[in-house]
């Protein structure tokens, strides 16, 4: 989704645009922490008790990715804009009475218009069609219920060290210094 | 239909896996049955791309990233039971032996590559009333899927099951109860099995398929990628003895899903990275 956005941004000449590339930022920002964390996961692998080789716990990594998972494809479709809605189709390029038109109305920067509505089409496919749509449910509910982990995480995650630490800290009044 | 183990069949290629799916199994779509899932113009593209795939299982280019020689890599989701096979044996049954059950179903998973959907929830009618909410009221037949007797030969199952991704395409179907329906104090509505997506009584009752007007490039994830979502409905279905993993209590679900091994989110994060 990344290098499909910054090829529409450099297709309609935005690319250089301040908040486009804050958004094109932002989509990196989003794929390099997930890069990461999945290095982590597996630098966290482990031996279970039945004698197989085990990731780490993935609970709290499937529910930062049903949150964000939406915020890419938002992404993308801001920085599409009108082009995701509206491009000529194949048949349309063919036709010789309206092939001028489009050439001269529909292309891109330095681009075709035949490319330009092929890369198009394919953002559409990844952020607005029914495809897109139905992924968009998937990736908020295929890692579990969001709420229900979310609980799961709260209730399992040991605090006991955090607030031993914070009890210290307020069992004494602080010296006076003044 | 006792497994077969005896004869394994090795990694699917593109002709094996098609022809498994014209197996009579009951697919519906838009109001009629599918007589073949392979040709129908609403499921033809995706399984052409899945056939694409599993022919590159036998080129050189691919080969040794796509296959292995048994035992040295398991279904995901069979491996998670794999992992409490114990737990699995500590609940006793007259038939059969649980964890032994889903060693076997291993075995024949590896050797047979296994084409897996599942389906782990109850359908949305009355969320209110669900079986895990022991104050429910039971107003005439039960709709979440249950027991409704055993045989020498299996369990017979009827209910509903959601939602499935890539059933009609798949070629078994493994049932079970996610963290969010594995908690429930009747034990009618315990179970975990995965039985063959022909199944007799089983109806996979497919969606829509997602945009794909003809245009070309229009829809480049759209024609090659529908999964599909389907409802199963069970009419009567016979699990035999030897694929059912779980039954009337759920302490080893409980256990393994409370448990935190992690085998099914590797794939995962590894497609959401290529997606991003």
């Amino acid at each position: 989704m990344t290098a499909v956005a910054s090829m529409i941004a450099e297709a309609i000449g935005v690319s250089e645009f301040r908040e486009v590339a804050a958004k094109l930022g932002e989509m990196i920002m989003f794929t390099e922490i997930w890069r990461h964390a999945i290095n982590g996961l597996e630098q966290s692998a482990y031996m279970t008790q039945g004698g197989l080789m085990s990731l780490g716990r993935g609970t709290g990594m499937n529910m930062f990715f049903a949150q964000f998972s939406q915020r890419m494809v938002e992404l993308l479709r801001q920085i599409g804009g009108s082009g995701i809605v509206m491009q000529p189709s194949e048949k349309d390029l063919a036709n010789a009475e309206l092939c001028p038109f489009l050439d001269k109305y529909m292309r891109g920067k330095d681009v075709t218009v035949e490319y330009k509505s092929r890369l198009f089409r394919l953002a559409h496919d990844l952020s607005a069609s029914s495809f897109a749509m139905r992924q968009e449910i998937y990736e908020y509910w295929h890692g579990g219920d969001p709420n229900r982990n979310r609980v799961n995480l709260y209730r399992g995650h040991d605090q006991s060290e955090n607030m031993d630490r914070i009890k210290d800290m307020i069992a004494e009044p602080l010296p006076y210094t003044g | 239909m006792v497994l077969d183990t005896k004869k394994p069949q090795g990694a699917h290629n593109a002709a094996r896996y098609k022809e498994s799916l014209r197996d009579g199994r009951e697919v519906w779509f838009d109001g009629e049955k599918v007589k073949d899932v392979t040709t129908h113009p609403a499921f033809a593209s995706t399984i052409d791309e899945m056939a694409r795939i599993y022919k590159l299982q036998h080129t050189d280019k691919y080969r040794d990233q796509m296959t292995f020689v048994p035992p040295d890599l398991l279904p995901q989701f069979v491996l998670g039971l794999y992992n409490n096979k114990e737990a699995l044996s500590a609940v006793k049954n007259p038939h059969c032996d649980f964890g032994e059950n889903v060693v076997n179903y291993h075995t024949y998973c590896q050797e047979n590559d296994i084409f897996l959907t599942h389906a782990l929830g109850d359908q949305q009618v009355d969320r209110s009333q669900q079986p895990q909410n022991e104050t429910r009221q039971i107003k005439g037949e039960e709709l979440a899927l249950h027991v409704v007797e055993e045989t020498n030969e299996g369990i017979i199952v009827s209910g509903a099951n959601q939602l499935s991704s890539a059933a009609h395409m798949s070629n078994d179907t493994y049932v079970s109860l996610s963290a969010t329906f594995v908690r429930r104090a009747d034990p009618r509505f315990i179970q975990a099995f995965s039985i063959p997506s022909n199944s007799k009584g089983l109806k996979i009752i497919c969606r829509e398929p997602v945009s794909q007007y003809p245009g070309t490039y229009g829809h480049p994830f759209g024609v090659k990628c529908d999964e599909q979502d389907s409802m199963l409905f069970f009419d009567n279905v016979m699990v035999p003895w030897d694929r059912v993993f779980m039954l009337y209590d759920a302490s080893a679900m409980v256990q393994r899903l409370a448990g935190g091994a992690n085998f099914m989110g590797w794939s995962n994060y590894i497609r959401i990275h290529e997606r991003m």
